[in-house]
Parts: C-alpha cells; structure tokens; sequence
C-alpha cells in the first residue's frame, strides 16, 4: 500500500548485543514504508527474534541508527518511548499471557495502557473476542486455555489497539488450518488500513498461500533486499 | 461488574501475602501511640488548669507577725491568695495523724494559692520565708503530682517517639516491599512497558495494591487499636481512679484518631508511587 507517511521502520548500521555477548545482528540496514507487509523468514538462530524485539524497542541497538514512524530513537525519552510503544503491537513467540488474568483483561491491557475508559474497552474486546471465537471464554484464565488458544489470545492482545506496527513471532504455530486463515485474513486487513506488518515464520506454504515480500535472515544480518514471495 | 484487576499479580506474590498484617499491626501501633499521646496531653492539660497551692507552717507566734507574712507573701509574682488553713482544719489534721500532743504549740498554716500552671520558685520562696520568718517551713506543691505527671510527660514522649517510628517503619517497610516486588515482577512489568506503558502507569499499579490491600487492613488495625485503648483507660481508671478518673479525649483527639489510618495508608500508597518510579528507572533503561 504505497503512502506519503515516513517509512515505518529505518535501520541504518544497527547492532545489537545481549549484555555483553557476541553481536548478535550486524550492520542492518532495512527501510520498512509505512502500511508494507513483509515475511521474516530464516533458519533458527538467524536473528528473526532479535529483530522483531530491537523493532518492539524491547532491546536497544548497541551501534547504528534506528528511526520508526519518523522518530529517531536514541533521542527519545522514557515517556516519548512509551508514547512510541503504544503504536506497536508484539504477538510474542511464547505468547507471554498474564496468567492471573482472564482472557479479556489480557486483550484490554494495550486500551487500558493507552487510556482508554472501561466502555470503550469493554465494546472493543468483546467484538475481538467474539470475532476470534474467544468469547466463550472471555472470563477463563490462561491456564485453561488450549495452546491455540492461547496463541489466539496473544493475537488478539496485539492487534486490539489497531497498532501502527505489528510484530508477530511464529503467530501461527500452534493454529489449525482453519483459524491461521482466519488470523492471516485479520493481518490482510490490519495491513489494507495502514498497519505495517512484519511476520516471522516458519511455515513456507504460508508465504505461497499469502504472498508477500521476504526478508530473509542468516547469522544476524539480512542477506537480500527484500524479494516478493509471489506476486502481490 | 467485576472489579478490573491489577496487571501486575501483586495479591497473588506470597511476598505479599503479610502486607495486610503488617499495616494493620503498624496502623494499630501508630493510633495507640496517639491515644497515649492525646490522654497524657490531657493529664497534663488538667494539670495546668488547677491553681498551685503551696503550704507554708510558720513557728508559733503572735497574730502581728503572722499578718505581716502574709502581707509579704501575698505581694510575690503569681500569688493568687494567701489563706489561713483554719485551726480547726488543722486540729482534725494533727487528729488524724494521731499527733495532737496536748500543750504543744500549734503551727501555722498559710496556703499560697498560686496561678493555674505556674511551677512556684521554691528557692525564691524559702529564702523569703528565711528573711521574713525565720523557721518557716514550705511544702513541695508539687511533690504529690509530680510523680504522675512526669509519667504522663513522658508517656507523652514515648507515644510520640512510637509515633515516628511507625511513620519510618512505614515508609522503609512499602519502599522495600515494592522494589522487591518490582524485581519479582520484572518480567510482567518488561511486558506492560513493551505494551507502551509509562512509569507512571506501572507505578500507580503498586499505588492501587497499596491503597485496596491497606485499607481494609488499616481500618482493622484502627478498630483493634481503639478497642484497646478503651478497656486499657476503663481498666486503668478503675485501679487509679485518682490518676485516669479525669482523663477523656476531646472530639479532636478522636479525629486525629481517625486520621491516622487513612494517613498511613495515603504515605504507604506515596512511598510506593515514589520508590516504584525510581525502582523502574533503575531496573529498566529507557
């Protein structure tokens, strides 16, 4: 979806570390235009992980130059950083629920973080809830939950604030056939309304299925520009 | 409706699980330090409201000399009154004492009526009483009540020394209990601020467990504390009804009673606003 917005993620030079490790990606230069939609793909190890957290400022760039939606990051303070964050929703890998809370206040955290009052919250959740087949289970903590529904849970969680920038880690793991259409339609449109997606995965037939740009990974750095995985 | 949850499972830390008890047994301890405070203050206050009588037994002597003492001893600084003690007041006296020796000459008895509060100068006095009627003797005004009011005096201070260190406890026990808990939470926490939570937010999570946890709590403390402190004054009036019959607090006193939970809990909810902004900023880099 082309746009006049500045790109939506700018890498120049970037490297990052985990403490005082070995570098663990190096010399990134990525430019992401605002409302793209681009495939993480790569052997374990390569990096996909650390990217999508250097992307969720979960993890600070050790060198280089990190600019997302026009702000450049490094000159951001604490509260302009949380500002920032809230435009970015994260589906985690390990989906990181709050387990002491049901299903819907799990996918009311990001509107209740943002200020939003209990109404709106309470409107917005239960038509996620509803729209992912969650809503029977709105008041069921995590732990009883099947894997699929947990991953469900996390999706929703990410996507509830109609984030600017969407981060999603293997979002479709643990999904049957079925429901992973379901989630990629909800990523389509996400990305039709403007929300840049970055989606790491796995799962090859995904990338034929809903073909998208590739940005493929190998030891910490991005090996090509990015290539359609077919035809858009 | 059910109530919205906290985001951060503070209730559920077994850390946590104490902190009810201890602000109540810190709120408890806090209102009986006052109570003590408010009843020595009123003890003392009582006090300073009786006129000061001190009693001076002038040698036997003739009627000329006595009045001239009494004129001298009426014009010293916060004399109120110089009276006679009548002699039949004093014969019953030395009755009593069973040391009425028939013949004896009678001392006399004049009570210096001092103004409400003042501490007489004794040295001042007795030298008077040397210069103007040798052989005087003046009784210690005070010796009766000094004991009893030097322990009120210092109840006073102790309760208000109590008083002080429950505030630190306070504030040292919720700053410890939440940087603890923001090292227990770090992962829950790590998640709220990649959701775009500020400090601020994640703060007021541990200002709200703070305020809903305490409350309850507190209010506990304060009805134990009262409780006490009621049968503690009955009880005590009844071995001493000379010391404590007099003693009630005024409405003021109960207010600041009252006040007491609610301002330990208001300084425990600030402190840990305070030392979780701080706590965060350390544990998390921007």
């Amino acid at each position: 979806m082309p746009s006049q917005n500045p790109p939506a993620v700018r890498l120049a030079g970037i490297g990052t570390r985990y403490g005082e490790a070995e570098e663990v990606l190096h010399d990134l230069d990525l430019v992401l235009p605002a409302g793209s939609f681009h495939y993480l793909v790569g052997p374990n190890g390569a990096g996909k992980t650390t990217l999508l957290r250097l992307l969720a400022l979960s993890l600070p760039p050790t060198r280089g130059r990190m600019v997302l939606f026009g702000e450049e990051v490094a000159r951001l303070d604490r509260e302009a950083l949380a500002r920032l964050r809230r435009r970015i929703g994260v589906v985690f890998q390990d989906f990181r629920l709050l387990e002491h809370l049901d299903v819907f206040d799990n996918v009311a955290l990001p509107l209740r973080i943002a200020g939003h009052d209990e109404a709106r919250v309470t409107e917005i959740v239960e038509e996620m809830l509803a729209w992912s087949g969650l809503a029977a289970v709105a008041r069921t903590r995590p732990g009883r939950l099947t894997m699929g529904q947990r991953q469900l849970v996390a999706i929703a969680r990410a996507v509830v604030g109609r984030p600017r920038l969407l981060l999603a880690d293997e979002p479709l793991s643990h999904l049957d056939p079925r429901r992973a259409d379901r989630i990629m339609y909800l990523f389509t449109q996400l990305h039709r309304l403007g929300t840049t997606v970055v989606l790491a995965t796995h799962q090859m037939e995904l990338l034929r299925r809903f073909p998208h740009p590739v940005l493929e990974m190998a030891e910490g750095r991005i090996l090509a520009p990015p290539h359609a995985s077919a035809a858009e | 409706m059910k109530p919205v949850e906290l985001d951060l499972a503070l209730a559920e830390l077994p850390a946590n699980r104490w902190f009810g008890w201890i602000v109540g047994t810190l709120v408890a301890v806090a209102v009986l330090a006052l109570a003590v405070v408010a009843a020595a203050d009123a003890v003392l206050r009582e006090a300073r409201l009786r006129p000061v009588t001190v009693t001076v037994a002038l040698p036997a002597g003739d009627g000329a000399a006595e009045a001239a003492v009494r004129e001298a001893l009426t014009r010293l600084p916060d004399v109120l009154a110089v009276e006679p003690v009548p002699a039949a007041e004093l014969g019953a006296l030395l009755a009593a004492e069973d040391a009425g020796g028939d013949g004896l000459p009678l001392p006399r008895l004049l009570d210096l009526v001092f103004r409400p509060g003042v501490d007489p100068d004794m040295a001042g006095l007795r030298r008077k009483l040397a210069e103007i009627a040798p052989g005087a003797v003046a009784s210690d005004p005070a010796a009766d009540g000094r004991p009893a009011l030097a322990r009120a005096e210092a109840l006073r201070l102790l309760g208000l020394g109590v008083l002080g260190l429950v505030t630190v406890t306070a504030v040292i026990f919720a700053a410890a209990t939440v940087r603890a808990n923001v090292r227990l939470q770090a992962e829950t926490v790590d998640l709220l601020r990649l959701m775009g939570a500020s400090d601020r937010y994640i703060a007021r999570q541990f200002e709200h467990f703070v305020l809903a946890r305490g409350l309850g709590a507190a209010i506990a403390g304060f009805t134990v504390a009262v409780a006490s402190f009621l049968a503690a004054v009955a009880g005590g009036r009844a071995l001493w009804p000379h010391l404590l019959g007099g003693v009630a607090l005024r409405p003021l006193d109960w207010v600041a009673l009252a006040a007491v939970p609610v301002a330990l809990v208001l300084l425990l909810a600030l402190t840990a606003r305070l030392t979780a902004g701080r706590a965060l900023i350390r544990a998390l880099p921007a």
